[in-house]
């Protein structure tokens, strides 16, 4: 669970510590403040967009090249990443740029990391409301082991909807453990994007979709737990 | 869950209870008969004529009438025979009607409840701690338990049968066996929780517009900023994982590894006297042990039995006898309370393991799981049942259970749960065992 030193009443729907208000990086800091296992964790994400639809990331102010859905990549706990979700079927011309914001890691067993990606969804739905105006957060998290929900998940994430005047974290953080939050809006850069925020906040990552899984696993396994060292 | 009850003839018991000890039961008259034919014996009690039990308790006891150390194996807590307690929280007895002679027990030993104990702070030279299944709980529980799907053990509430036989409190991941004792008894006895890695995720979704009654009619067409962004890192990692590591998992899809197990039946009776199961002991059969009230028609036996015991010294107590073997002390001879049982047949005892085929599934793997229940005791138990409640995230797979040894199965669903249960229709003789295996589908 989402915890810190820092506390707060408690109010009903809120997040005892965090607010899902905050802006993109600022959950994912003071997590890494809390200390453990989470500075400089790359942690597999499998980011995955409506069949057809190609996704690139963002590092040093630019875009890498698309690469088709789903896309498994390695992103660093507590930072910010900026992606551009392009080719959307029957939308084409109506690119998304969505961020991905890790909050906390997994601990799968030794050598299987690469196995267990966070799965990062972004439907259909969500990007036609993104660049229809709407701002979509969705936080992912970690489903309780010991009060599993008796539906299948195959194939498909579920997604429970909050009011907006709920804390998603918070009912998050009740759910499960709460991992990832991704924050699709509609905002475009310019042609000359100058607001180095709009990129993220510029870490690396690594690009495991291309990779052999054995690779994958070594490559994660031996850099998990601290930055990698060239880029 | 329905068990049918037990159908322990009384003729039987009342033919074993006369066997047993004729002077005591002349003594104090039982109004509930003993199950076990244990016997009580102070120090001037007679020595009941029967003929001598070729049992391995004798060859323990030295010419001079010492027990001798019965051998040099530390046992892991997790091997160490069952201690009922019958009044705490491992221990159950479910009440029979005052006139009824025949208590049923339920208990639930220490033992078997996984290799918790066993790891780094296991006693020097525990030697079940190499055995620990590949699954269990040996290896480093997760510090997350969201990730890992578990299954096995029994979770409180505790497992337990009513008086009519229902089975009660086997809830989510509860892995049990019930069985009975050829004296009539019946206990549980959980087996230990295996954990698999497999996480499972969902979103909380909130849309919200910034603007009430702005819309925005799309986003225009631009061409994004490229650049040598990508990260490709090809290079040689400094550390691989190595290929042998995958085999072995592989390997360990099977649980032929699990077919030897070692029986520890008859050493454990020697070496833990305190590892009894029985409900009632004869000697409970007083009023002033059972209840702690005193009666004018147990005064008599309690003043000899008392009076002798203070004459007792260090040496003599170890030459206790019956039925031509050594006692086994159950309390500190120099008291006067000091107590001595004794068991020629020996005590039953059921050993469950379970183990999975993989440390780690993702939704829609299979799984293969496999039950192993051995008989570690010196006697003969019957009517063996295994139930599984499988947890929500686990399917059982149609058609997939197995058994090495004649079992009616069937499976119940509870709750979207499934339950799965043997029933062993033949006795399972000391030292044998048998095995179950089933496949379930990760959701």
């Amino acid at each position: 669970m989402l915890g810190s030193h820092e506390l707060r009443a408690e109010s009903p729907g809120r997040h005892p510590v965090y607010n899902d208000q905050a802006p993109p990086g600022a959950i994912g800091s003071w997590q890494l403040r809390r200390g453990g296992a989470l500075a400089g964790y790359y942690q597999p994400v499998e980011i995955k967009a409506p069949l057809g639809a190609s996704v690139s990331l963002a590092v040093n102010r630019a875009f890498d090249k698309p690469q088709p859905s789903p896309r498994k990549v390695a992103l660093a706990v507590g930072a910010v990443y900026r992606l551009a979700v392009v080719n959307i079927p029957l939308q084409e011309g109506r690119d998304v740029y969505p961020t991905i914001e890790l909050i906390d890691r997994l601990y799968p067993p030794c050598g299987q990391e690469a196995r267990f990606p966070i799965p990062i969804e972004l439907t259909a739905e969500e990007l036609r409301l993104a660049y229809e105006g709407h701002f979509v957060e969705r936080v992912i998290y970690v489903e309780d082991g010991n009060r599993p929900l008796p539906v299948s998940f195959e194939g498909h994430q579920p997604w429970f909807d909050v009011d907006r005047t709920e804390d998603a974290l918070a009912t998050a953080d009740v759910l499960g453990r709460p991992v990832a939050i991704l924050r699709i809006g509609g905002r475009v850069p310019s042609e000359r994007e100058t607001d180095p925020r709009f990129f993220g906040s510029g870490h690396p990552f690594f690009n495991l979709s291309r990779l052999e899984p054995q690779r994958a696993e070594a490559l994660v396994g031996a850099r998990g737990t601290h930055a990698p060292a060239a880029k | 869950m329905h068990r049918p009850r037990n159908n322990v003839s009384l003729a039987w018991l009342l033919a074993a209870a006369s066997l047993s000890l004729p002077s005591c039961r002349s003594a104090a008259p039982m109004a509930e008969a003993p199950l076990a034919p244990r016997t009580i014996a102070l120090h001037d009690a007679p020595t009941p004529r029967l003929p001598a039990v070729e049992s391995p308790a004798e060859a323990m006891i030295s010419d001079e009438g010492e027990a001798e150390p019965a051998s040099q194996i530390v046992q892991c807590a997790a091997e160490e025979p069952a201690a009922p307690e019958l009044n705490g929280v491992e221990g159950r007895i479910v009440e029979e009607p005052a006139q009824a002679a025949v208590p049923r027990v339920a208990i639930r030993p220490k033992a078997a409840r996984g290799c918790a104990s066993c790891g780094p702070t296991a006693a020097p030279g525990c030697a079940s701690c190499a055995s620990c299944p590949p699954g269990s709980d040996c290896a480093d529980r997760p510090r997350n338990p969201h990730e890992w799907l578990c299954d096995g053990d029994d979770a409180p509430p505790d497992v337990r049968l009513t008086i009519d036989g229902r089975v009660e409190g086997l809830d989510s991941e509860d892995t049990v066996a019930i069985w009975d004792s050829d004296d009539g008894r019946t206990e549980i006895v959980a087996s230990n929780r295996v954990c698999i890695y497999a996480p499972r995720f969902a979103a909380v979704r909130k849309v919200i517009t910034p603007y009430e009654g702005a819309g925005v009619d799309g986003s225009q067409p631009l061409t994004r900023p490229e650049g040598p962004a990508r990260l490709d890192l090809l290079a040689e990692p400094a550390t691989r994982a190595s290929k042998e590591e995958l085999l072995a998992q592989r390997l360990a899809r099977k649980a032929g590894g699990l077919e030897a197990s070692a029986i520890d039946g008859l050493l454990s009776s020697q070496l833990n006297p305190e590892g009894f199961s029985d409900a009632f002991l004869p000697f409970e059969n007083l009023l002033l042990l059972r209840t702690g009230r005193a009666q004018a028609n147990e005064a008599v036996l309690l003043e000899a039995g008392l009076q002798a015991a203070r004459v007792w010294t260090a040496d003599q107590a170890v030459q206790v006898a019956i039925n031509g073997q050594a006692a086994i002390e159950l309390e500190g001879d120099r008291k006067v309370q000091a107590i001595f049982t004794a068991d020629p047949q020996g005590e039953a005892k059921l050993r469950v393991w379970k183990v999975a085929s993989t440390d780690a599934a993702q939704p829609g793997d299979e799984v293969d799981f496999t039950i192993r229940f051995d008989n570690i005791g010196t006697r003969v138990i019957e009517r063996v049942s295994l139930m599984d409640r499988l947890t929500t995230r686990l399917d059982y797979i149609e058609g997939s259970a197995q058994a090495s040894r004649a079992a009616a199965f069937s499976t119940e669903l509870i709750e979207g749960q499934t339950v799965l249960h043997w029933e062993f229709d033949e006795p399972l003789p000391a030292g044998q065992g048998g095995l179950v295996r089933f496949k379930c589908k990760v959701q």
